[in-house]
């Protein structure tokens, strides 16, 4: 037996394991230290690795239980991975269905209950075209929700708006993937550090914008009822 | 701390083990389980155009995995993008959980 060649062999294997093992723990360091800047945003801030592999940051915001989380997608055919911020506000809100609204559906969106979701209801006039709007069950959608979804989908970043009985939750990116590198490698490389402190926050203020306007037409209704 | 927005919670997707056999078993059927129709369609349609495109080029001599290779190709790969996805939205919905476990 060559026992030179099995040397060489077994020394390439082990520079490439050590590579491929220095590479991984880069790319956790990266992906720890992503929500750094945005701790200050929530009260009572806790950090946690979510099960997805991605950071998760949960705290409360305007007196409500908030959660930031991010969603790697590269599932989708000929196009760049996408870094979604999921923005959650949970409360209870007395909506009379589970909306969701989705920017740009492409079918492959494994984080959107859309899917789950059996009624397509119509796009309120003010919404732009490329935006598919469901629910559980036929409802009328409210007023606030129309007003925020206009202003929302204005942006070419935003992606869904998800309105449940228990809160809201708004999706936007917040970078695409290196096109070089991915289409060379297929490997999600992102060009920043940080998740950009002022986009989470103003997704934290739209999301509890929207969850107070919901509560306060609730409130307006059950008066009016009354 | 309750996830608000989730109406899949009620609704676990199915595990992925369940989709990669059902996805070996039955061309297609693992993207919709993952309800996902139009995929399945899609790769339904290209099992049969590449499995004819494979037919074509091949004599009778060949074996019958031969005949279809083209077709057993995209067969395959539907089985890997069935699991892949199954994979992925298992993993979304337990973090989810995991929101609401910490209330």
């Amino acid at each position: 037996m060559r026992w030179d060649a099995v040397l060489l062999g077994a020394a390439l294997f082990g520079a490439l394991a050590w590579q491929a093992r220095r590479d991984h723990l880069r790319a956790l360091a990266w992906r720890a230290r992503l929500f750094d800047d945005c701790g200050a945003l929530l009260e009572r801030p806790a950090w946690r690795m979510d099960q997805t592999g991605w950071p998760a940051l949960e705290g409360a915001y305007d007196g409500r239980p908030a959660t930031l989380a991010l969603i790697l997608d590269d599932a989708g055919v000929r196009k760049l991975p996408a870094l979604w911020l999921a923005t959650t506000v949970a409360a209870p809100l007395l909506v009379g269905a589970a909306f969701d609204a989705i920017a740009r559906e492409q079918g492959t969106e494994f984080f959107s209950p859309a899917r789950e979701l059996p009624v397509r209801l119509a796009l309120p006039p003010e919404w732009p075209f490329h935006v598919s709007l469901r629910a559980d069950r036929s409802a009328l959608l409210p007023d606030s929700l129309v007003m925020a979804g206009a202003r929302f989908f204005a942006a070419p970043e935003a992606k869904e708006i998800v309105v449940s009985p228990r809160g809201v939750r708004l999706v936007w990116l917040v970078g695409e993937g290196r096109r070089a590198e991915y289409l060379v490698l297929r490997r999600a490389r992102f060009e920043f550090a940080r998740v950009d402190h002022k986009v989470v926050a103003a997704q934290l203020a739209a999301a509890s914008l929207l969850a107070r306007s919901l509560e306060a037409a609730i409130d307006d209704a059950g008066r009016r009822v009354a | 701390m309750p996830d608000a927005a989730s109406p899949e919670r009620s609704r676990p997707p199915p595990h992925p083990a369940v989709v990669l056999a059902v996805a070996a078993l039955l061309p297609g059927m693992g993207q919709v389980m993952n309800g996902m129709n139009t995929r399945a369609l899609t790769f339904i349609f290209f099992m049969f155009m590449l499995g004819m495109v494979s037919w074509h080029l091949t004599t009778p001599e060949h074996s019958f995995l031969g005949r279809h290779a083209g077709g057993v190709l995209v067969y395959a790969i539907s089985v890997l993008d069935a699991y892949r996805f199954a994979r992925l939205r298992q993993a979304w919905h337990r973090a989810r959980l995991a929101d609401s476990a910490g209330s």
